[in-house]
């Protein structure tokens, strides 16, 4: 009877890891995590907005990356960039690499051709008789010059240079100096600028092409002994993230085991102990396996607010293992305290759904993921963990001490002022706190260190790289229509530059001219014959060979008759990715595209107000984007949906409660604890200066779903005093869990992992004592007598 | 193109470098004879080859050696500029005020050109056959010789096919650069200059370099 017994545990147990065992291989077939951390943005409204959205994680600056290779002689160090940059212009990962070494005969023949109507000198000059003598007895003086070699082989074809005016317009504005072929700084750095394909605010995608980086560096012959140094929006988001990740690592690794410790001390059993982690598994497997159903892409952060939040779920095994009674069957225990369960797993999933209504998409997967999971752990804990549990167990109310601290807690004093003088010692602080209430700036939770941002300012300044900070947009409604403007807008640009306002402004119109000044400079080239008479009389005393401008003729004549170069076709171009992330479509709620942006990158911003000042005289034909001050307002917008959704959570959460107590007033017992405490949680932390972000919300709730289970559980009115010790010893389990998991966080040193561990464990310790000091005082004597 | 230097030399410069048994197999030993103790000048007349023209460009004026990479290159005929190179920097200057630089490192001819003639001043062999492999014209007679400097960079060689230095006892006599393209200069040095003819040919400018008188 007894094995047979054990048999069915051993048999269940097995049937409950298979299917765990195959959601798990279904989920990991399936999970496409996305890393974009716009996904966890509000969905933009406005075309403005989704344009922004756009630009902040794909806009020419967040796309850049700065490499700097030192440690080694300047020639091997030219070899090694040339070498990484010939393998990243093979990988589709990189739109654009450039390290200074620019070669014209690399530049794709059929863009060659277009020079005479890229190039601005038919906007001064004709190719006449006049112009073309001058040019040539220059270029005889540079054949003669030390600088004559480099002449010998373009001469033929390109007598007024146009290649090099275009290879000098194409450069960056304020490029290092070169060395040994490439860009070097002053401090025998080897510099190279790499735009990668992907969005810089991809963690995911901006790994793999870091990773591709760093492997084609490291298969680079004579790569040792150098170092690689690298700069950039996605580095730094890459950094950061393991940065985040490895002391999230071990300071998780610690306190499982102090978990487990704490556990082991508590039940006195191993295999109990070892069980109570199969509820929160299956809830976490059943969540993951929902989402991949639903979705096509779950967003990285969801996973992360989401395991956090299935923290309550912890609790059910818990108070499984704490409600058992001597000599009880574990299933009857657990049916005993199913309906409590139950109306605490029901209010936590109508709360989060208000997370559902919330509109962002990110939020809408941790809903689902947090309700479904929540669901699937509490049933495993109710119809599978009770079964499965060894016979053999301590009834936790014998446990030494419990009473004495049962006895203490509901002795303390109750003054029934107490909630009144809270909450208003909580009003005062939060209205005298110092400093602003909300911290916007996201980037300041994971913050880059010192040293980084150090490295960052000199390559930058180095490279004369944008700043990703401000972009100017210019609108139009098509592209050709950005080219125009952009061309219009140059000369008060410039002026704005010249004055000192910035260092440089990158005009998408420095790739390509737009189709009106391309149309005047074809109109400008002379047709071959008026050519060969003006190349006559130019060379006319001139030591050149006869016929040696043949290649330029048949240049001039072929420009003449080519189709004019629109963005489409020049996107085509090695130079045409640069150009494709200045100029972008704008697109509305369906995707249709309804104009066109061109995005002009600022470097050395000095002076913002004078581009404001621009963007009024222009009537909003460009304008100033603060990509950090835009993205500001996108988080305080997507937390005020947040809040709306938390209100909303606590309205269903009186009525869920009203409904499964049958009494407003047992539900205003239970929720008012757990709303003091969220508030005091709030108020400690502003009067500590803390500024409240996305991840204190997102903590404060996982602390109000754990603090409901409290006041439930201590609101519960039974006469039993065993029982009572019960549920004390199962609260205070799952009070010093959560203290110590939270509490270890709270010690990280990155401000993301306290903000998140700081705000639970205060938060925990808050719904501990009001639940307690807030239950009914009447109960507390009445028992007290008994 | 390029560069020289002094075109006196003492006597006793002449003495402190005889050629003893053991330099005449020593392909380098007649580069002991150009080291200069800088600042160092000379002149030259430069004539230029090029596939493009139909008659060589002739220009000249003097060549000085500041010390270090610090080269400085003077046409006061037909047309007055001025190049300095100075480190990896090249600086043009032209008469009538337009000036303009370029890295070094964008002329990778001139550059080794440079590189050379600052090593063989500074008397610097192991730069010297660093950058280069050193070949030693056998000539009958031992008053004048010339050496073949071939870049070992295949980088280089894709540019420069050679340079050949042609000197006789009291120092260079003739400089010449050969371009992979085609292209070629030949400088006449110190009192060798003023005897570039009107219109050259590198047959007979190579004549006049080799043979002393």
């Amino acid at each position: 009877m007894h094995t047979d017994a054990t048999r069915l545990r051993i048999l269940l147990l097995a049937g409950w890891l298979l299917v765990l065992g195959l959601l798990g291989v279904y989920v990991m077939r399936n999970l496409h995590v996305s890393s974009d951390l716009r996904s966890f943005m509000p969905p933009p409204t406005r075309a403005d907005q989704r344009m922004l959205m756009d630009q902040i994680g794909r806009g020419p600056g967040s796309r850049l990356l700065m490499v700097a290779l030192s440690g080694a002689a300047p020639e091997r160090l030219a070899r090694l960039s040339r070498g990484l940059a010939a393998a990243l212009e093979r990988d589709p990962q990189f739109s654009q690499v450039a390290n200074g070494d620019f070669r014209p005969e690399r530049l794709d023949p059929h863009l060659l051709d277009y020079r005479y109507l890229l190039s601005p000198t038919l906007d001064s000059h004709r190719f006449d008789a006049s112009y073309l003598h001058q040019q040539l007895r220059r270029r005889l003086q540079e054949l003669a010059s030390p600088a004559g070699g480099m002449l010998e082989t373009w001469l033929p074809r390109d007598p007024t240079l146009e290649v090099l005016k275009l290879a000098q317009r194409w450069s960056p504005p304020h490029a290092p100096s070169l060395k040994d072929g490439v860009w070097m700084d002053a401090r025998g750095q080897a510099l190279l600028l790499v735009q990668t394909r992907a969005g810089g605010f991809d963690p995911g995608a901006q790994k793999r092409a870091l990773d591709a980086l760093q492997a084609a560096f490291a298969s680079l012959p004579g790569h040792a002994g150098v170092r690689l140094t690298l700069s950039g929006p996605g580095y730094f988001s890459i950094v950061v993230q393991r940065q985040v990740r490895q002391q999230a690592d071990w300071i998780g690794a610690i306190s499982t085991a102090g978990f487990i410790v704490l556990l082991l001390a508590a039940y006195r059993s191993l295999a109990a102990v070892v069980l109570t982690a199969l509820p929160v598994a299956s809830g976490a497997l059943a969540g993951l396996a929902v989402l991949v159903g639903v979705y096509p892409a779950v967003h990285g952060i969801t996973l992360a607010f989401g395991f956090t939040l299935l923290g309550i779920a912890q609790e059910y095994p818990i108070r499984v293992l704490s409600h058992r009674r001597a000599g009880q069957d574990p299933l009857r225990s657990v049916t005993a305290l199913w309906p409590l369960l139950r109306t605490a797993m029901a209010s936590a999933c109508i709360a989060m759904f208000a997370f559902y209504a919330s509109g962002v998409p990110g939020l809408e997967q941790l809903a689902v993921f947090t309700v479904s999971g929540l669901l699937a752990a509490g049933l495993c804990t109710r119809y599978l963990f009770a079964r499965i549990l060894p016979m053999h167990f301590v009834d936790v109310s014998q446990a030494r001490g419990l009473e004495r601290m049962r006895r203490f807690l509901e002795q303390l004093p109750r003054p029934r002022a107490l909630p009144l003088l809270l909450g208003l010692a909580v009003v005062a602080a939060l209205w005298l706190a110092p400093g602003p209430f909300w911290q916007n700036n996201l980037a300041r939770l994971a913050p880059v260190s010192e040293h980084l941002l150090k490295t960052d300012q000199r390559l930058r300044a180095a490279l004369g790289a944008p700043d990703v900070r401000y972009l100017l947009v210019l609108e139009a409604p098509t592209a050709e229509g950005v080219l125009a403007l952009s061309a219009r807008m140059r000369p008060e640009l410039e002026a704005l530059v010249h004055q000192g306002a910035a260092a440089g402004i990158e005009l998408p119109t420095r790739y390509l001219p737009p189709l009106s000044v391309q149309r005047a400079r074809q109109q400008a080239l002379p047709d071959r014959s008026a050519l060969e008479v003006a190349l006559a009389k130019a060379t006319a005393g001139l030591p050149f060979r006869k016929g040696v401008f043949a290649p330029f003729v048949a240049a001039i004549e072929r420009a003449r008759h080519l189709p004019l170069l629109t963005p489409a076709r020049f996107e085509q171009t090695p130079f045409g990715q640069r150009l494709a992330s200045m100029l972008v479509p704008r697109r509305n709620a369906q995707g249709k595209v309804i104009g066109w942006a061109g995005l002009a990158t600022v470097s050395g911003m000095r002076d913002p107000a004078a581009f404001t000042r621009l963007a009024h005289a222009s009537h909003d034909a460009v304008r100033l984007l603060d990509i950090k001050q835009a993205s500001e307002a996108l988080v305080a917008s997507y937390r005020s949906r947040i809040l709306v959704a938390l209100w909303v959570a606590l309205g269903l959460l009186v009525v869920t409660l009203g409904l499964a107590l049958r009494s407003l007033r047992r539900a205003g017992r239970v929720l008012a604890p757990m709303t003091l405490a969220t508030l005091l949680v709030l108020a400690v932390e502003r009067l500590a200066g803390i500024e409240i972000s996305l991840f204190h919300l997102v903590a404060l709730t996982l602390a109000a779903g754990l603090g409901l289970h409290y006041a439930l559980f201590f609101e519960r009115d039974t006469q039993d005093v065993a029982e009572r010790r019960r549920t004390l010893h199962a609260t205070a389990i799952c009070v010093l869990t959560a203290l110590l998991v939270f509490g270890m966080l709270a010690l990280s040193t990155i401000p993301v992992l306290r903000a998140i561990g700081l705000t639970v464990a205060l938060g925990v310790a808050f719904h501990f004592c009001l639940s307690v000091l807030m239950a009914s005082p009447a109960r507390g004597t009445h028992a007290a007598k008994k | 193109m390029l560069l020289a230097l002094l075109p006196t030399v003492t006597a006793g410069a002449w003495a402190q470098a005889p050629d003893t048994v053991a330099a005449v197999h020593d392909v380098l030993a007649p580069i002991a004879r150009l080291v200069r103790r800088p600042p160092a000048e000379v002149a030259f007349a430069e004539a230029r080859f090029s596939p493009l023209l139909a008659r060589p460009l002739v220009v000249s004026g003097t060549l000085s050696w500041e010390g270090g990479m610090r080269l400085r290159r003077h046409v006061d005929t037909p047309f007055v500029e001025t190049t300095l190179i100075d480190g990896d920097v090249v600086r043009m200057h032209r008469a009538g005020g337009e000036s303009s630089s370029f890295s070094l490192d964008r002329a990778p001819p001139l550059k080794a050109l440079a590189q050379s003639l600052v090593a063989l001043l500074s008397g610097n062999r192991k730069q010297l056959k660093a950058l280069f492999s050193v070949q030693r014209e056998k000539r009958q007679d031992t008053a004048v010789w010339t050496l073949v400097l071939t870049p070992r960079s295949s980088r280089l060689a894709r540019q420069l096919a050679h340079i050949t230095l042609d000197g006789d006892r009291q120092g260079l006599r003739c400089l010449e650069l050969v371009e992979s393209g085609g292209a070629s200069s030949i400088d006449l040095l110190g009192a060798l200059a003023p005897r570039m003819p009107a219109q050259p040919t590198r047959a007979a400018l190579k004549a006049l370099c080799r043979h002393a008188h």
